[in-house]
Order: structure tokens, then C-alpha cells, then sequence
């Protein structure tokens, strides 16, 4: 079939509203068609080269649509189902799958880099007939995708796609940094460095947690704004202030139970050593480019502080996205307010320039 | 009274074997008659300067004597009670000793680097009048000591004072940081590099834990000897070889765990690079305070942890005892760390052995 996308064709290029040609669904593989897709910060990792990935390219992997038609051997949706993309295809058989860690399943980190289906092919061409993969596995910045069947997650015939579809990465990388990887309990106290979709997505799961102190650290003043509305307790704008010494203070001199970095940055992320209270465990949910390091001092290893990664939220897709989904319908997790706009897929230059200058929360692609 | 210690005049100088008069206790505090005191590996740290302490001070820090006196307000033990000197004198009122974490007593950390008791004065002066500090409050290469109450934790009559001494620093720090740092279930994997005194009692609460695969890292082959009869599994001389890569093959992918039990740099990131996805690297050892840690963010991916263990985050009341009851059931192995039984006046003889790597544990006994 015909499916209008946005190409991308080499890194720092602009994207290419073309018309490719898309396969059907082989074994094990569903046809979605694309609803909405947020436009995550990993999109622009990979569009400016901190993040790998084969050329030319459809990017986009925080999608949600209607399945359309499913390969053989699919037994997990059916055609007129309304899935959220998950990151992880689950495939069950690698050993953290069999450890119930779907989020490192040993697919997901093949999809991410390679690009094609779980069987090394892609299913996109274009009218010249050349191949063109599509990021995850999912590739939503296009009007219909293909992904393996693990990906797709059911989710309830009244969900509102258009606003959900934030849960399909952001939201699910970010709440579930904060209640799975973190696991934090109602009284701890929380920073969060940085308050793009990923970070609003903590400070929310924070807030869903208990957390009485949750300080929010970021440059720009719309996005403060943004945390304190969906749950922060403090903001510190870290260009007019030592944001570790203002949490100690604001900790009482301790320091927080937990500092999640969500910027990628490799000098925050050592900043979040500093912002710890004794046992207090920093979470490391942004990406940073794979030959970087963190420099971190040794003395806080007395006080046994501890460090970690926080990979897709520790997240089991098929219990979470659901929960997610639950927790948006009760009004717990707030997801309107994080959209900051909806554009069309060919505005997709234009939002990707903004989120180069910091600008706005999220913005979802309306098909 | 008058009391033969061996005293720290000057940092990297030899200890001075000298007569001090000691005060009696003052409120909270007991005097105790040591019987034995292992050499631990942070006396060396703090007499060659990589850890601060006050000068001139007695070290020594992993004792077990015989109270022979207690001050005013003591209850919980009388003259003729068996103790081990524990690092830390659970005050039960502070932050963490509320929150049931002990081992990082504010009360303790107010005065680890002074030498001096908690009230902040010293009960050692020299022949000149000087007043001379005792390290970590506890001060156990001197006869006797006066020590906070605290401190002192009751054991068993039976049990051997002479060997259970151990129990006062490295046996704690190194069983405790398998048993209570790390939830470590049967079956999983863990290396351990370093096996001196707290690396081979890190192995033997692997042993303990049930772990099915202990990888023992030390260059000198008569401590791989010694680990291998201890519990490890594997031992590898890591002398010319790439060690990370080593324990990943025999781990079939990473270890659960990764224990760092010489506090140096490079031995810390290697620790970094060994477990599997989801694994931890606990840092142990101790590193000179100024250090500063390069971990590359590849770890990050896989959700990777690295924390320190202060202590084995141990609780000592609950702890100390316990490992006693574990030494007289035969499962904890302490004879076997001894290497060396010396006589006071030999000290700095002990400390040039440990600063050729020879030996696992030499213990002063006292007359």
C-alpha cells in the first residue's frame, strides 16, 4: 500500500514528506494505522546523530493507532483494536524476558539500532524501489506502521488515542522511572533535572507515589511552570542558581531520596551525585552518547549513595501501558497538559527545530 | 591507669610503641581491656595518609576485649562482659539511626576524622602531656581503651576473642555487604575483587547467601589459594590479562554481583564493567577521598547499579552477634584469614608485609 511519511535521509538533514510503498505484515507482525505519534527527544538524538541509525530512515516511535490487518500467527490483537507502540517487541524467549525485564529485552536494543523487523528486513521502499527502515521496528512518523505483534499493546476501546499515544515511550520511560526503577514510597523526597515530556513524566509518577518534596530543575521558565502543574513541589532554574546546593537546602541539608536526570547530558547526570541524600540512589534516564562517561567523586560511596540506569521505566509493557492508560482516564496522570501542540506531519521540520531550542513539552503528530 | 599502645605520631611515619595514661570513663562509656585487634587495611590507609585522621592517635580499629569498667548511665553491660568494638555507636536518636541505618550514626561521622571521643575530648595523654586521639573511637592497638558505650557490642562468652575480633571491621564490612548491601538469592553469580581480609569475607557471605558462582580476582597466589578453600568457585590471577572480560566468559554474560574490595580506581570501573543487565557493582573498598570515578554510560543501558557499602550496612546489635553464631557453627571461616599472631611491639613490621600484599590478616594479642 501507498502510506504518506516523513524521511530522513542523513543526520542534521531536514525530513522529506514522501509517499513510500509499504509492505504487508509478514509472520508474527501487525498493520497499524497511525492515529497520533508524540515527537520524543530520542527522535531528535537520532536525526542529529547522537543516536545512531541506518539511512534513509522513518523515525517516530511514541505512536498509537488501529490495528489494520495482522500477519500470521498473530493471536494478540485483531483489525480494529486500538494499540499504544510499545519500545519492547517482548519476544519471551531471551533471558531477560524469561526474567519478566521485558524492557532490556535482547530484541529492543536490535530494533533501536538496526531499524528493520525482527527478521533483519524492513517493509518500507521507496517509489524507486530502495529500502527504508523504520526506527524501533515501529516508525510512526508515517501514516501506517508495521511492528512486530510483541510491540503492539491492546489497550480499551475507549482510550483517546490522540493524547495516549505519549504513553507509547515518554510517559512510560519516565512514570516508570519513578514507580518501578525507583520505587518510590509515599514521604520520599525527589529532584528531577530537566522537564521535557520524560521529565514531566517523573515528577508526575513522583506525585502518584507520594513524594512530599519533588524539586524540579530546569532552565526555562514555561517548562517550571509546567512541573509545578503536574505535581512539583519546588523549581530551581539551574542558570541562576547551584541547583545541588539549592536542594540540600531545600532538603534540609540531606539531600533528596532520589535524583532522576532525564536531559542525556552527561554533566547533569553527575550532577544528581551531588543532589543525593546517604543511601539516596541517583536514576539515569536520559541517553547519553554510548562513548561518554560520568565523572563522579568516590566520597559518596561511604554514604553508600548508589547510581543506576532507568531503562523504558523498568517497564513490563503489557502490564503498564495499561496501567498508564488507567491512571490517564482517573485523572492522576495528566497528559493534555504536557501536548504543548498538534501539528501536521508536514510541520515536522519546524517542531524538531523547536525542540532544538528547548522549546515546549511534547508535540503530537495528528493523522 | 597507664596503657602500651602503639601511637601514630606523623602520617607515613612507623608507629611509636609507647606507655599512655588513660582516663577513666566518663558518662557512657566503657573502659575495655582488649584481649586481640586485627590489622585492617584502613590503618594502613589512615597511617600513610589516603584516609585523614588526627595526629598523634592510636589506630586500630577491629577489637574484642573485656569490659573491665563502665561509666555512669552504662546499662547494657558490666566488668567481665565479652565485646567486640563495633565502628559506630548507634545512638538511636539520629536521622539514620531512625530510619534503622545505623551504620551511618550522625553521631559517628561527626567525629570519624577528630580521634577523639563523641563528647570531642580525648582519654590518652603521652609522657610529655600531650593528649593523643584513638582512631574511629575505639583505638585498638593499646591495651586498653576507653570507648562509647555504644560501641561495645556483647557476644557470646564462648566464642574466642582472639578470632572474632575480626568481626569488629573487615568480617562486618565484607560478610555484611553480601548478606545486607545486596539482595543476593541462591544461585547467583558474584567476583570479588581483592581478597584480603574483607574480600575473602565477602566471598564467605556469598558462600553463605548461596551463591552459585563466586569469581575470586587477586594477583598473589596464596590469597586465590586461600579464597578458592573459603568458597570461591573460581579464582583468577588478573596479572596480564583483560579481567572484565575474563570473569564475562566465565559468567556466561556478567555477574549478578561484582564486589570492589581494594578501593582503587581502576579496580572500581573494572567492577563497573562486570555484571550482566540489571547486575550491581558494589564498591567496598575505600578510596582516597579526593578520587574521582569515570563510568561510561553504556551501563546506564542496562540498567546497571553501582553503589558503595558502608560497613556491610550493617546493623551492629544485630549483626555482630550473628556472625559469632556463624564462626561457632563452623560456616564463617576466621582461623583460616588468620596468617599472622604477632605481639604489639611488631606492628610496623605487620604493615610493611600488608604493603607487599603478603598475608590476609595479622592479629596483635595483647598479654
Amino acid at each position: 500500500m501507498k502510506i504518506k511519511a516523513a524521511v530522513l535521509r542523513g543526520v542534521d538533514q531536514p525530513f522529506e514528506i514522501e509517499e513510500l510503498e509499504l509492505a504487508p505484515p509478514k509472520e508474527g507482525e501487525v498493520l497499524v494505522k497511525t492515529v497520533a505519534s508524540g515527537i520524543c527527544h530520542s527522535d531528535y538524538s537520532v536525526a542529529h546523530g547522537i543516536l545512531r541509525s541506518p539511512f534513509p530512515v522513518v523515525l517516530g516511535h511514541e505512536g498509537a493507532g488501529i490495528v489494520e490487518e495482522v500477519g500470521p500467527g498473530v493471536t494478540n490483537v485483531k483489525p480494529g483494536d486500538k494499540i499504544i507502540a510499545s519500545l519492547t517487541p517482548s519476544c519471551g524467549e531471551c533471558r531477560m524476558c524469561k526474567e519478566s525485564k521485558e524492557y532490556l529485552c535482547s530484541q529492543m536494543g536490535k530494533l533501536l539500532t538496526d531499524c528493520t523487523q525482527l527478521d533483519g528486513t524492513t517493509r518500507h521502499k521507496t517509489a524507486s524501489g530502495e529500502d527504508v527502515f523504520a526506527l524501533c521496528g515501529v516508525g510512526s512518523f508515517g501514516e501506517y506502521m508495521i511492528m512486530p505483534a510483541g510491540s503492539a499493546i491492546k489497550v480499551p476501546d475507549d482510550t483517546p488515542l490522540e493524547t495516549t499515544c505519549l504513553i507509547g515511550c515518554g510517559v512510560t520511560t519516565g512514570t516508570g522511572a519513578a514507580l518501578n526503577t525507583a520505587n518510590v514510597q509515599p514521604g520520599e523526597s525527589t529532584a528531577v533535572i530537566g522537564c521535557g515530556g520524560v521529565g514531566l513524566s517523573i515528577i508526575q509518577g513522583c506525585r502518584i507515589a507520594g513524594s512530599p518534596i519533588i524539586i524540579a530543575v530546569d532552565p526555562m521558565e514555561e517548562k517550571r511552570k509546567l512541573a509545578m502543574d503536574m505535581g512539583a513541589t519546588h523549581t530551581i532554574n539551574p542558570f541562576e542558581e547551584d541547583a545541588e546546593a539549592k536542594v540540600k537546602e531545600i532538603t534540609g541539608g540531606l539531600g533528596v531520596h532520589y535524583a532522576f536526570e532525564a536531559l542525556g547530558r552527561v554533566e547533569t547526570m553527575s550532577q544528581t551525585w551531588g543532589m543525593i541524600r546517604p543511601t539516596g540512589r541517583c536514576i539515569i534516564v536520559g541517553v547519553a552518547a554510548l562513548d561518554q562517561s560520568v565523572k563522579i567523586p568516590a566520597a559518596g560511596l561511604l554514604a553508600e549513595f548508589e547510581i543506576q540506569g532507568s531503562c523504558y521505566g523498568s517497564s513490563s509493557p503489557k502490564k503498564d501501558i495499561p496501567m498508564f492508560v488507567e491512571l490517564y482516564k482517573s485523572g492522576e496522570l495528566m497528559l493534555d497538559e504536557m501536548i504543548t501542540q498538534r501539528i501536521d506531519l508536514k510541520e515536522i521540520n519546524r517542531a524538531f527545530e523547536e525542540m532544538g531550542r528547548g522549546e515546549g513539552a511534547r508535540s503530537v503528530i495528528m493523522y | 591507669m597507664k596503657t602500651k599502645a602503639a601511637v601514630l605520631y606523623e602520617v607515613g611515619e612507623p608507629l611509636v610503641i609507647e606507655e599512655l595514661e588513660l582516663d577513666a570513663p566518663k558518662e557512657n562509656e566503657v573502659l575495655v581491656k582488649y584481649v586481640a585487634s586485627g590489622i585492617c587495611h584502613s590503618d594502613y590507609s589512615f597511617r600513610y595518609g589516603v584516609l585523614p585522621t588526627s595526629v598523634p592517635s592510636v589506630l586500630g580499629h577491629e577489637g574484642a576485649g573485656i569490659i573491665e569498667e563502665v561509666g555512669p548511665g552504662v546499662t547494657h553491660l558490666k566488668p567481665g562482659d565479652h565485646v567486640i568494638a563495633s565502628l559506630t555507636p548507634a545512638c538511636g536518636k539520629c536521622v539514620f539511626c531512625l530510619e534503622s541505618k545505623p551504620f551511618l550514626c550522625v553521631e559517628m561521622s561527626a567525629v570519624i576524622w577528630e580521634g577523639s571521643l563523641l563528647d570531642g575530648s580525648k582519654r590518652f595523654t603521652n609522657s610529655k602531656g600531650e593528649k593523643v586521639g584513638q582512631l574511629v573511637c575505639v583505638g585498638t592497638f593499646s591495651e586498653r581503651a576507653v570507648i562509647p558505650a555504644g560501641m561495645a557490642v556483647k557476644v557470646d562468652d564462648k566464642a574466642p576473642l582472639e578470632t572474632i575480633c575480626l568481626i569488629g571491621c573487615g568480617v562486618t564490612t565484607g560478610v555484611g555487604a553480601a548478606l545486607n548491601t545486596v539482595d543476593m538469592k541462591e544461585g547467583d553469580s558474584c567476583a570479588v575483587i581483592g581478597c584480603g581480609g574483607v574480600g575473602l569475607s565477602i566471598i564467605q557471605g556469598a558462600r553463605i547467601a548461596g551463591a552459585g558462582m563466586i569469581i575470586a580476582i587477586d594477583p598473589v597466589e596464596e590469597k586465590r589459594e586461600l579464597a578458592l578453600k573459603l568458597g570461591a568457585t573460581h579464582a583468577v590471577d588478573p596479572t596480564d590479562i583483560n579481567i572484565v572480560k575474563e570473569v564475562r566468559n566465565i559468567s556466561r554474560g556478567g555477574v549478578h554481583f561484582a564486589f570492589e574490595a581494594l578501593g582503587l580506581k581502576s579496580t572500581i570501573e573494572q567492577a563497573w564493567s562486570m555484571p550482566r543487565a540489571t547486575g550491581t557493582a558494589v564498591i567496598v573498598g575505600v578510596p582516597s577521598m579526593d578520587t574521582e570515578l569515570d563510568l561510561s554510560v553504556l551501563g546506564f543501558f542496562g540498567e546497571k547499579h553501582f553503589k558503595g557499602s558502608a560497613y556491610g550496612t550493617s546493623i551492629p546489635s544485630r549483626d555482630v552477634p550473628r556472625f559469632v553464631d556463624y564462626y561457632m557453627k563452623g560456616e564463617l571461616k576466621l582461623d583460616e584469614m588468620i596468617t599472622k599472631r604477632i605481639k604489639l611491639e611488631d606492628i610496623n613490621t605487620a604493615f610493611d608485609e600488608m604493603g607487599r600484599g603478603e598475608g590476609a590478616r595479622s592479629v596483635i594479642m595483647y598479654d
